[in-house]
């Protein structure tokens, strides 16, 4: 019993250790965010705020003239929702159609899926941009929605899928039985059994969405429509950094990351590991 | 793949099936396929700013034979290589390290295993400019006065001023990225194994060594291979982490292919070559992505 | 536990459908606040006006749209282009993006037919551009309404391509040396005029701790843009990259660096990094612009001054850099027109320039102006009569070869012969 706990006190120090090197980032990123700039600079680093200020912060509110910043972060927020919806939406049909139906075409299918899910879609910037302005939705944000969808639907689809392969057969049987139709067993049946894999795919999809930078930096050329990703790195190449205001920025990027892991850690979790080992 | 026995397989259910399955493969047929010929096609021609509205030149496989002639080009590619493998190598032993270690039952370890992962969350923008910060060179740069200060160095390394420097410091900020996502499908990956193998082995007196390698690797072997296949793929298509870090320099140490072909194209207008370049990467991509189906495919069967 | 966070992942879900339903509604036809709100049709022809609904256009139903590589933070500048409007009815659309990403924008837009109606583009562009053919010829209007006897010299030159006018000024500049007061004091330095005297202010610096000098190193055309003073104060020039003076320009910063009297961190900074170590008091002196004095006085603690880039052996002079607009051809030119004549206005000229700091184009409003006749801005208004426009052609690839040149022998990789060589056989292929 003593042996044990002694061991379990070993563990949880070098969990301690390992978690301060790898959450060091985050807390250096909030620290220089609440620092004057002197003292950024200063010769021997501090690693709290000698002074903490809210400057970084404040000019974020004022600095950006007539776009605010409430406008970027809905811009954000919108991107990354419409991409949340049309991801899961397409892809969970897809998912559970490969993965209850059994299909001639559904292994080509599902190669069609991951090879897409290979493609580094940062080289179709260029292509993409000149199908937009053909479809008219050029310096839209309808534009990086379906950028980042190209990456997020296989994700998804590969994600859920396993989901839908464990429903018991049984289930869809009594469903029938019960005189639903197809698409009623998918609503009232399937969906809500698969839940976790859903929430997951548009946990992650959203993340995506919010972190976006190529796709609302290519296609999205007025102001008042670009995220707050694209804000960000302009201020980096415009005026030289200003670490204090660039890590408060950050910071507001992340916070909402913070708030869904928060929530759906264990979904989170779960998720991603189906959809990777049993793909 | 499991079989399924379905009780009707009439040509009304898979009329349903393909009405399921379709509009997410047709949304990605139809904008995948366009950049895709579009590409190709361009990397045939001769294709820069001064021509984009004029008649392109057929230039068959020109374009492709200089770009490779070209030592940023190849560099390109060694360091997408280096750049891959040596991230994965780290991300996969650190990974597997900590998914041996939280996998056990005490105070932190479910907790930090969630923790890690937000490092994997966070927004590329926001840690690639993190990192550069901690790496910045001069005396602002903290995590050179960490390691002066624990004496690991005595003067400050120029990480993202000199080549080798760069290198280095975009590799750790990708495996920072990289572990937690190892040491969570490892770590999953371990707690489905059976307890009773392991028990029956260390009555039998295999050591613990023994026991992770003849027992552990072999039966996460599925599990491992999918770690490396989608950590390769996810570190290959690297593309804002340099681009926010370093933009492929000093002197074009850090390029890799997906940078190098973003650069001809918007930066030298060198359509074509951009073009190329990219076309080389993506069967580069497709032999990896070829290799893991069919891995895979055969993991499954069994 | 359980039940308490199912809630709240409904809770999460239904609040990522509904918004996501609100907004995917009304996502492809954004109704932003501003005054910008457009909608592209697929079926009409690729010009950029046809982006424009017209129904959104009050009293004369003219509308241009503009690519500004300035953003919102130079209000002055905003202002003016609103008083535009409200001078001519002509509405006038924004799209802010900093001059390194406008370039590739730019190339984009050319490909998918999306350009702007004025571009602010970098004078050095003003060739690239017009030979791929969507710059409109100004001349005639030019030379019947612009009175060109007013101008810098330089200024109009960077505007012709092969004798005709692409382009009207925006804002010009040239570089100087900001020196920080107290440190060359404390030092016991003198502001320095020549190379030598440069390097020995630089070396009292470094006894007193400090790093002496600075410059943009990044590969960004910053870099090449704070070259040429040194280029040319050696006796070298483009089409002399291979030669003994380019090697003494190069030798000057390996002397630099080698003595620690500039950090080799440079090669990551634009010119606004380079400045933010100087206004931090880390950098004694750097080259840079006019424009920089508004963030200078904002930030510096300490006194500070201008004087000329310090002449090299072939003597004095400076960099002309500015911006120009660019008109592209299409069916909204006369529009354009009046909007880049208004803007070369004396008054309105007068009016953002002074508040951002720039040197007016033309030499009339900047005799009229008292704002020039004072310190440290006159510097730059001397600097005018020695700065020369940079090269044209194929600049971008030009500058590349220059830079790379440059941060071979600053970051030690190459022999300054050797690295002048190689860019020189670089800039040879380009031909």
């Amino acid at each position: 019993m003593d042996k044990t706990k002694k061991k379990n006190l070993v563990y949880n120090l070098i969990t301690i250790l390992i978690l301060i090197v790898f959450l060091f980032p985050i807390y250096w990123m909030v620290i220089t965010s609440l620092k004057t700039t002197g003292e950024i600079f200063a010769e021997v680093p501090t690693f709290f705020p000698k002074k903490i200020t809210l400057n970084g912060y404040i000019s974020q509110l004022s600095v950006v003239g007539t776009v605010p910043l409430w406008k970027n972060f809905a811009n954000s927020f919108m991107i990354a929702a419409a991409t949340t919806l049309v991801s899961t939406g397409l892809a969970t049909l897809s998912a559970y159609g490969l993965a209850r139906f059994r299909l001639k075409l559904s292994k080509p299918l599902l190669f069609i899926v991951l090879v897409t899910q290979m493609m580094p879609t940062v080289l179709f910037l260029s292509p993409l941009f000149i199908t937009f302005k053909k479809l008219g939705i050029l310096n839209t944000l309808l534009a990086p929605v379906i950028y980042i969808s190209l990456q997020s639907i296989p994700f998804c689809i590969i994600t859920m899928r396993p989901y839908f392969l464990e429903i018991p057969m049984e289930l869809q049987e009594a469903a029938t039985i019960d005189g639903c139709g197809r698409f009623k067993t998918f609503t009232k049946i399937m969906v809500p059994v698969s839940y976790p894999g859903i929430v997951v795919s548009a946990a992650f999809t959203f993340l995506w969405g919010w972190g976006d930078l190529m796709g609302a930096l290519t296609f999205i050329q007025t102001d008042a429509l670009q995220p707050l990703t694209v804000n960000m790195y302009k201020a980096i190449g415009e005026f030289g950094i200003e670490w204090n205001n660039l890590m408060a920025y950050a910071v507001i990027l992340t916070i909402p990351v913070l708030i869904i892991f928060l929530f759906l850690q264990k979904y989170l979790i779960s998720g991603i590991t189906a959809g990777a080992v049993k793909a | 793949m499991e079989k399924r026995k379905d009780s009707r397989n009439s040509i009304k259910e898979k009329r349903a099936g393909y009405a399921f399955v379709l509009p997410a493969i047709l949304f990605l047929l139809l904008l995948v396929l366009y950049p895709l010929t579009y590409n190709i096609t361009m990397s045939f021609r001769d294709v820069t700013l001064k021509t984009f509205n004029a008649e392109q030149e057929f230039v068959g496989l020109k374009n492709y034979v200089d770009v490779l002639a070209m030592p940023v080009v190849r560099k390109a590619i060694f360091n997408t290589l280096f750049f891959t493998v040596v991230s994965l190598i780290f991300q996969f032993v650190i990974g597997f390290a900590l998914a041996l270690l939280f996998a056990k039952k005490y105070g932190l370890s479910e907790l930090s295993r969630g923790l890690l992962m937000v490092c994997w969350l966070i927004p590329v923008l926001v840690f690639a400019t993190i990192w550069k910060w901690i790496f910045a060179g001069d005396t602002s740069g903290i995590l050179n006065y960490i390691l002066i200060q624990l004496h690991v160095i005595e003067t400050p390394i120029r990480w993202l001023t000199t080549t080798n420097g760069a290198m280095t410091a975009l590799i750790i900020a990708n495996i920072w990225r990289g572990v937690p996502f190892n040491m969570l499908l490892l770590a999953t990956g371990l707690t489905t194994l059976p307890m009773d193998v392991f028990e029956a082995a260390a009555i039998d007196g295999a050591s613990k060594c023994q026991r992770f390698f003849r027992i552990t690797i072999p039966l996460l072997k599925s599990t491992i291979i999918s770690v490396i296949t989608l950590g390769f793929i996810n570190t290959f298509k690297v593309f804002d982490l340099i681009y926010v870090m370093t933009k492929g320099g000093p002197l074009d140490s850090t390029q890799i292919l997906s940078t190098v072909s973003y650069k001809m194209s918007f930066s030298n207008f060198e359509f074509g070559q951009g073009a190329a370049v990219a076309n080389i990467m993506l069967v580069l991509m497709l032999i990896v992505g070829f290799f893991h189906l069919k891995i895979t495919d055969r993991e499954g069967a069994e | 536990m359980k039940v308490k966070s199912k809630r709240l992942l409904s809770m999460f879900l239904s609040v990522a459908v509904i918004t996501g339903l609100a907004v995917g509604c009304g996502l492809a036809n954004p109704e932003t606040s501003t005054e910008i709100s457009q909608e592209t049709s697929p079926e009409t022809s690729p010009e950029v006006s046809s982006e424009i609904k017209t129904e959104e256009i009050e009293s004369t139903g003219e509308k241009i749209s503009l690519l500004l590589t300035y953003s919102e933070e130079k209000k002055v500048l905003y202002q003016c282009i609103e008083d535009f409007t409200k001078e001519t009815g002509i509405e006038v659309e924004i799209q802010y993006m900093p001059l390194e990403d406008s370039r590739k924008q730019i190339s984009v837009m050319v490909a998918s037919g999306s350009l702007p109606d004025v571009m602010d583009i970098d004078n050095t562009d003003t060739q690239t551009y017009t030979e791929m053919g969507i710059l409109a010829d100004l001349t005639e209007r030019v030379e019947a309404e612009i009175e060109t006897g007013q101008y810098y010299e330089g200024v109009l030159e960077s505007q012709k391509v092969d004798g005709k006018y692409y382009g009207l000024p925006f804002t010009a500049n040239n570089l100087c040396l900001y020196y920080n007061k107290d440190l060359l004091e404390q030092a016991g330095a003198e502001v320095p005029a020549t190379w030598e005297e440069l390097l020995d202010a630089c070396e009292k610096l470094k006894a007193a701790g400090v790093t002496g000098f600075g410059v943009a190193g990044s590969q960004t055309t910053d870099t090449s843009f704070q070259m040429w003073p040194f280029i040319w104060g050696a006796g070298a020039d483009e089409k002399t990259i291979d030669s003994e003076q380019m090697v003494e320009m190069l030798n000057l910063y390996r002397t630099m660096v080698d003595n620690e009297y500039m950090s080799t961190e440079v090669i990551n900074y634009v010119s606004g990094d380079n400045a933010n170590q100087f206004t931090a008091g880390k950098t004694a002196m750097i080259i840079d612009g006019p424009w920089r004095m508004n963030a200078v006085k904002a930030d510096a603690e300490f006194e500070w001054g201008v004087a000329q880039v310090p002449a090299g052996p072939a003597g004095e002079g400076t960099v002309l850099g500015g911006h120009n607009f660019a008109v592209v051809e299409n069916e909204n030119t006369d529009a354009s027109w009046k909007f880049v004549k208004y803007m070369n206005s004396p008054e309105v000229m007068g009016k953002y320039s002074e508040a951002e700091n720039y040197i007016p184009s033309r030499k009339d409003v900047c005799e009229n102006l008292e704002y020039y006749k004072t310190e440290p801005i006159s510097v730059f208004v001397e600097a005018m009569n020695t700065a020369k426009p940079m090269p044209k052609k194929n600049y971008n690839s030009v500058s590349d070869a220059l830079i790379k040149m440059w941060q071979k022998v600053v970051l030690g990789e190459s022999e300054p012969e050797a690295a002048a060589k190689e860019a020189a056989e670089t800039v040879a292929a380009l031909e």
